[in-house]
């Protein structure tokens, strides 16, 4: 059994790495997926800094809602830190077969980047 | 057959004596949980629904005209969120979660709401009236800054339940009032929308 934590610090390492490459993450690479949630495809990811503040959008198509899917943003920093700690799980707000924006505004101007984190039961 | 009736008897209460000794006994299993964990334990307005919520208005308001205009961030009041559903909601922990959220942002402040303002007042006369604080460091009365703009909500619910199912519907609304001119400003609600089945 791989822990939560072990497969965000992973993750987090994969992040710096692509950071020092400046290499531009793909959407796969922005999800961070815990246990299977091979059920929620992400089509589509883009942030904006609003007053200060990282607003980002995360566009998903979700085939099936058998398992209880759920969803939060990582904010990250510019030295490629978690900042603000970790967002509570929240259910995803999309049907089964449908597709839906996944809208999250960082809590600080300290968030230059994000990560999307799905988990399932 | 008598003695066997008597036999069984005796070892029935001697189960049942066991049971209620080792009921007695064992303690439930504790552990901590996830605090961010989504919690379904019923559809009782819970833990998500309250991060939840609290998370999607302070979005909102962040987005606002309100703030994005302000060249100072705007100074808020909160009044309390009424609870009109049927259930026992501590509102003022989902209104403090906002307030505390916001004012991280650095894009809103606050001033002491209306249940907090009775502390302000009473801080504000002691320091003033009793005479034992220096006139340098005591805070002088009627420096305090008013609300331009106030936050007010309310909580409903819709129940509908059947012998298998029961559909919670609940929405959180809140309303940015300009106190000057009584405008409405911003207003914006989140759905929750909870099923439990058997």
């Amino acid at each position: 059994m791989i822990s939560k934590s072990f497969i965000k610090a992973t993750v987090l390492g994969v992040v710096v790495l692509l950071s020092a490459c400046n290499s531009t993450p793909t959407f796969d690479e922005m999800t961070v997926r815990m246990r299977n949630t091979d059920e929620v495809k992400v089509l589509d990811m883009r942030s904006i800094k609003v007053n200060g503040l990282m607003k980002a959008e995360a566009t998903i198509l979700v085939k099936s809602t058998k398992k209880n899917i759920t969803y939060r943003f990582m904010w990250i920093d510019q030295n490629a830190f978690q900042v603000y700690g970790d967002e509570a799980w929240k259910p995803l707000p999309v049907g089964s077969g449908q597709s839906g924006v996944l809208v999250g505004i960082a809590p600080g101007p300290a968030a230059v980047n994000f990560r999307l984190e799905l988990s399932s039961d | 057959m008598k003695t066997l009736n008597l036999s069984k008897i005796k070892y029935l209460a001697l189960v049942s004596a066991l049971l209620v000794i080792v009921g007695c006994g064992s303690s439930p299993t504790v552990k901590y949980a996830d605090t961010k964990a989504v919690e379904t334990v019923n559809t009782d307005f819970g833990s998500t629904d309250l991060q939840t919520i609290a998370e999607k208005m302070t979005g909102s308001l962040l987005e606002s005209r309100t703030v994005l205009d302000s060249r100072e961030p705007p100074v808020v009041t909160l009044y309390p969120v009424k609870n009109k559903t049927s259930d026992y909601i501590d509102t003022n922990a989902i209104t403090t979660r906002i307030r505390g959220r916001l004012v991280r942002s650095g894009r809103v402040q606050f001033v002491a709401s209306t249940s907090e303002m009775q502390n302000q007042v009473d801080e504000l006369k002691r320091q003033n009236q009793n005479g034992l604080y220096s006139s340098q460091s005591q805070v002088a009365m009627g420096q305090m800054t008013g609300a331009q703009y106030r936050l007010e909500g309310f909580i409903t619910s819709i129940v509908k339940q059947n012998k298998d199912v029961k559909d919670v519907f609940y929405t959180f609304h809140l309303t940015l009032f300009n106190n000057k001119t009584g405008v409405i400003v911003w207003e914006d609600e989140q759905d929750i929308r909870k099923t439990a089945s058997r």
